[in-house]
């Protein structure tokens, strides 16, 4: 029998007794005789437990889930245990994340070892295997002090040109002085004359080479800058998240936050500050616009302290939303267990 | 069909209870798997149907089908698992026959002294109840393997699109269709509940 002759709907309408008569004794039948239907039955049963658990069953269902599924004793101990289970998973998955994260925190760790207990094979390979391996050890080693000396050769240039150029000026000097001199008793006035635009140019020339000394210094960062700041990767960026900060709520402001959400976007990550932090643990369910239906709802949080703020941090999928006003409802843990909603968080989404 | 009649003086013996796990088989072992599995079916059935003591009208049930198979040698006429439901069908027929003669409105039960009674002590005593079922919970999920633990906490998380999501992301990690999934995590869920009813009842 295929899926198609009952549907989750039928199965939940069924296990809350409102079928017709001649349906409920087909399912009835079907809960013996096929055993896909029989599997169904039990999974569709938990979740609607687990819905009634989690508050989200309403109107018709509720009152009837009230009414005819908690009439049975043995089907009111699920519910409780559904109770406990659910809240035990709360608990748990944040552990597992937990868990997961420190084992990806490890990994490297692990890699690292690997890669020095690997060396290991080196001492009980054959003697072939061990001189190739020297060999090759040997040829690095060369190769890189060969480098080394490079580099330091290569380092030194700047200062062997140097040389060169107080050579040249030398050179230039010395010509500048084997020129025939004006003797100034000839014509002192122009002597005057020439040994004042001598004296201006030689300024000049001065002022000139200190002020293209730090440009040349300049010009030889940049190049080196050039060189060392090579684009780490050509990957297009990506934006995965949109991050915002959602203020306490004041009563005497009735003003919204617009938050600007990207369509590519696949998470919105929301840091909510609170005013205090007095209880055990945090909820925080995404409400829609007429606060009768949760879309999204998050497992136990616990704050973060930082020296100016105390906040909560939530993360759902961007999809949820669409361009309207939203409620995060943010409910404390009680120490009996009993949440109490205490702010309600309204940010107005505008999807792009 | 032959219909059948309640025997009290009938005991189920050792042979027939074989003969029973054999015919339920139908040819291959299961261990007594079935049995079991059609003694839960039945039990779900008789409590769909508000009967007060779903485990007794069970074993009441397949105790008619062995008494018959003991007497006929086989039962032919219908596959095993749809003779256990017509069998149910009938106790559960008697059953509504018995009750009816004795109907009492709700009203009047609930203004029974003792009702009121075990009304407040059932409020006093959920926490305590719930405690218990958590340190339970601890217990009996530490004494799954971890793939299972991962998968149950994994498949109940969150709430109605987040938990859709989780599931599907949790069957393709796992390399399973989300029906395969589905199953595998209510058979560790109800072996979990069994575990924790036990673990509560001895502390």
């Amino acid at each position: 029998m295929s899926k198609q002759e009952y549907s989750n709907q039928a199965i939940t309408e069924y296990l809350l007794g409102s079928l017709p008569e001649a349906e409920t004794e087909h399912f009835d039948e079907l809960s013996f005789t096929n055993n896909e239907f029989a599997e169904a039955l039990k999974s569709a049963e938990k979740d609607l437990v687990d819905s009634y658990v989690q508050g989200e069953l309403a109107g018709r269902t509720l009152e009837k889930f009230k009414s005819h599924y908690l009439s049975s004793t043995a089907r009111r101990q699920k519910v409780e245990f559904a109770k406990a289970f659910l809240l035990f998973t709360e608990q748990n998955i944040i552990e597992t994340k937990t868990e997961n994260s420190a084992a990806q925190r490890a990994r490297p760790k692990q890699i690292f070892l690997k890669f020095f207990s690997a060396l290991n094979i080196f001492a009980n390979s054959r003697p072939v295997l061990k001189w190739s391996f020297a060999v090759a050890a040997l040829a690095f080693m060369f190769t890189a002090g060969w480098l080394w000396f490079a580099n330091i050769r290569l380092g030194q240039q700047p200062a062997n040109e140097s040389i060169v150029k107080n050579d040249a000026r030398l050179e230039r000097e010395q010509n500048n002085q084997n020129r025939p001199q004006i003797p100034p008793t000839v014509d002192t006035e122009n002597g005057k004359e020439i040994a004042k635009v001598t004296e201006e140019r030689e300024r000049h020339e001065q002022r000139l080479k200190r002020k293209q000394a730090p440009n040349q210094q300049r010009n030889i960062e940049r190049k080196e800058l050039r060189v060392s700041k090579q684009p780490l990767s050509a990957s297009p960026s990506k934006i995965n998240t949109a991050f915002f900060i959602l203020l306490p709520p004041v009563r005497s402001n009735n003003s919204i936050p617009n938050l600007s959400i990207p369509a590519r976007v696949r998470y919105v990550a929301m840091r909510l500050q609170l005013e205090s932090d007095d209880y055990l643990g945090y909820r925080v369910a995404l409400v829609n616009p007429s606060g009768d239906k949760e879309l999204w709802r998050s497992g136990k949080l616990e704050t973060k302290i930082s020296a100016e703020s105390k906040a909560l941090n939530v993360r759902f999928p961007a999809k949820l939303l669409k361009s309207q006003i939203y409620s995060l409802v943010v409910s404390g843990i009680k120490i009996n267990g009993v949440d109490e909603i205490i702010s309600n968080y309204s940010f107005r989404a505008v999807v792009k | 069909m032959q219909k059948t009649e309640p025997k009290k003086n009938w005991i189920i013996t050792s042979s027939a209870f074989h003969r029973l796990l054999n015919w339920l088989d139908e040819g291959e072992n299961s261990d007594g798997q079935n049995y079991l599995e059609m003694r839960q079916r039945l039990v779900a059935y008789f409590d769909r149907k508000n009967c007060p003591t779903p485990d007794e009208y069970a074993d009441e049930t397949l105790n008619r089908v062995a008494r018959r198979l003991e007497e006929a040698g086989t039962i032919e006429s219908e596959s095993p698992a749809k003779y256990c439901y017509i069998v149910a069908r009938f106790v559960f027929l008697e059953y509504l026959r018995g009750t009816n003669k004795n109907l009492v409105p709700l009203d009047d039960i609930l203004e029974q002294p003792q009702v009121r009674q075990l009304a407040a002590t059932e409020l006093s005593e959920e926490k305590e109840v719930k405690e218990k079922m958590l340190n339970c919970l601890e217990h009996c999920t530490g004494k799954l393997e971890p793939a299972s633990r991962e998968i149950i906490i994994s498949y109940y998380h969150g709430a109605e699109r987040v938990k859709i999501e989780n599931r599907r992301a949790l069957a393709e990690k796992l390399g399973v269709s989300t029906n395969a999934l589905s199953i595998r995590a209510c058979r560790i869920r109800d072996k979990l509940e069994i575990c924790v009813a036990k673990c509560a009842a001895e502390t």
